[in-house]
């Protein structure tokens, strides 16, 4: 009985800094130790060429989650973590025909997690331009009518072009509407607000706090339309889409 | 009971990711790494990669600059560099990893500082991509894509930063003096005025109109990049408020220098809650009046 109590303690000792109120080891008015460590060794070394910082002597350290509580155990453990799904390639339907032109749709949706106290950011981006190429031929990036995304996706008489809408609980302000414009309000209507998908990262969701350990997903609306005199030559289009989250 | 079996299930009810994980998807840990690092100095720290998917992975690592967007959030520079430029200093072994089924792989990141560096700062981010899950096979017109981790590195080349900024506002998120019910979401914004970035902390405290303290919120690892302003939003309170409440905030950097102290006062009165209550005495005395009546 006296070691299963022992053991208990030890095992309540290490999993106390679950707890989000003691995330904070102290605090006064001018100081925060914001982690705390008891161990036998461990600190700063350096060499000629050489640094390591290191923590030793510390038992059940790593990370830990369930649904209610994220753990992380041990001195280096500090720096919180972030995921992301990753959806599988988005086939664009129906076909596009060269003579009639059309439009295709497809989206994908991304999940990011985080500890991280003050949320995450989420970028799009493409790694060529125009986005969406087959050879040397393309449709052209989306052009919104002004500096905003358009409400509703329109393009030109000739034209054959490509872009995106983001749908969810934390995307950006650009994104959001008021149910005839975007970039105002704070509605985000299905299917609205669209945007071209550039080289240059754009930011289309931002988490102001942690959402672990749920998520927030956040949905990408793809569409390409060739207008029915754009004369889209026949081939297989493909766009190379880098969905980027960071949390800090 | 004997104790390794105590311990084991301890384990199991401690640490339950190692029995369950998302699908499809991956994690990076650190989210973001801060470091000390003198010119001509080398130091090494982990990125640990879990693959959270049932098939394995190749995870790509790379390295950017990265800079304050127009909004104050980190974005990657997609291959130009920033003035406080860190990515040339980043290595890693390895190019890409292989990583299996529910595995977690731990990535050595070198940071090879040369003796000609100057700044207080640099700044950059080590990069985990991974390309879409089961490949579809595209046809017509497609998207593949990829899903990307950044985690931010901030370098300092001196223990002995020196920050410079201040708050530039701190209030009411929606801008209203008077709202309905709580919590309440408080915005902060910083400016960094200085060429290292700013490891801010604090407290945020809510008094009610007595001056008893109705809730605090701690503020802990806040980064601002030079020559940014950011804002933070933070909640505090909980749904149930009435009253005249202030809201206070204090902020010191890393060196614990004072970096702010705001006020900001607002009114919370929840109408709904108040007009239901007053409906339903009006209710009852009319009933009551009724029965007298009778």
């Amino acid at each position: 009985m006296k070691t299963l109590f022992t053991i208990l303690t030890v095992v309540l000792f290490i999993a106390a800094p679950a707890r989000n109120v003691l995330a904070i080891a102290a605090s006064s008015t001018n100081y925060i130790i914001e982690r705390d460590s008891i161990n036998f060794a461990g600190s700063r070394s350096t060499s000629a060429n050489f640094s390591l910082e290191d923590t030793g002597g510390e038992v059940s350290t790593g990370r830990g989650t369930s649904t209610n509580y994220a753990l992380e155990a041990g001195y280096q453990q500090s720096d919180g973590y972030i995921s992301l799904s990753t959806p599988s390639d988005v086939n664009l339907l129906p076909v596009i025909t060269t003579l009639q032109g059309g439009a295709a749709y497809g989206s994908a949706v991304w999940t990011v997690t985080t500890d991280n106290p003050t949320g995450y950011t989420l970028y799009i981006k493409a790694d060529s331009s125009p986005a969406m190429q087959s050879g040397a031929n393309f449709f052209a990036n989306y052009t919104p009518s002004g500096s905003l995304p358009d409400y509703t996706w329109t393009i030109g008489i000739g034209n054959s072009e490509f872009g995106f809408s983001p749908e969810g609980a934390d995307i950006w302000s650009t994104y959001k509407d008021n149910g005839t414009a975007c970039g105002v309000g704070t509605s985000d209507a299905v299917s609205a607000c669209w945007d071209s998908i550039t080289t240059t990262n754009k930011l289309v969701g931002k988490g102001i706090s942690g959402n672990h350990p749920t998520g927030t997903n956040t949905t990408v609306r793809f569409e390409a339309e060739a207008e029915a005199t754009a004369n889209q030559a026949a081939g297989s289009y493909s766009a190379h889409i880098i969905v980027t989250a960071i949390a800090i | 009971m004997k104790p390794k079996y105590i311990i084991f299930f301890a384990s199991v009810l401690l640490f339950p990711s190692f029995i369950s994980a998302a699908s499809d998807s991956f994690l990076v840990s650190p989210a973001h790494k801060e470091l000390y690092v003198s010119a001509g100095e080398v130091l090494t720290f982990n990125i640990a990669i879990t693959n959270q998917s049932d098939t394995a992975r190749i995870f790509t690592i790379g390295a950017e600059d990265i800079e304050v967007d127009s909004v104050g959030e980190i974005a990657l520079l997609s291959g130009d560099k920033s003035g406080y430029s860190l990515s040339s200093y980043l290595k890693a072994p390895l190019r890409s990893v292989e990583i299996g089924a529910r595995q977690t792989a731990s990535v050595p990141i070198t940071i090879d500082l040369p003796e000609s560096v100057i700044l207080p700062g640099l700044y950059g981010a080590v990069t985990v991509s991974v390309a879409g899950g089961a490949d579809s096979g595209l046809s017509g017109a497609g998207a593949s894509l990829s899903s990307r981790i950044a985690v931010p590195v901030l370098v300092g080349t001196t223990q002995n930063l020196t920050s410079s900024g201040k708050v530039l506002a701190f209030g009411v998120a929606s801008g209203d003096k008077l709202l309905s019910s709580g919590p309440v979401a408080l915005v902060t914004t910083y400016s960094n005025s200085g060429d290292v970035h700013s490891k801010l902390s604090g407290k945020l405290v809510l008094k009610n109109s007595l001056g008893l303290t109705s809730d605090e919120r701690v503020i802990s690892s806040w980064f601002v990049l030079p020559d940014a302003t950011r804002s933070r939003v933070d909640t505090i309170g909980s749904k149930f408020l009435i009253g005249r409440y202030s809201a206070s905030l204090s902020l010191i950097d890393a060196s614990g220098e004072v970096k702010g102290e705001e006020v900001v006062s607002f009114w919370v009165i929840p109408w709904k809650l108040l007009l239901i209550v007053l409906v339903g005495v009006l209710v009852i005395v009319k009933i009551v009046r009724i029965i007298r009546k009778k």
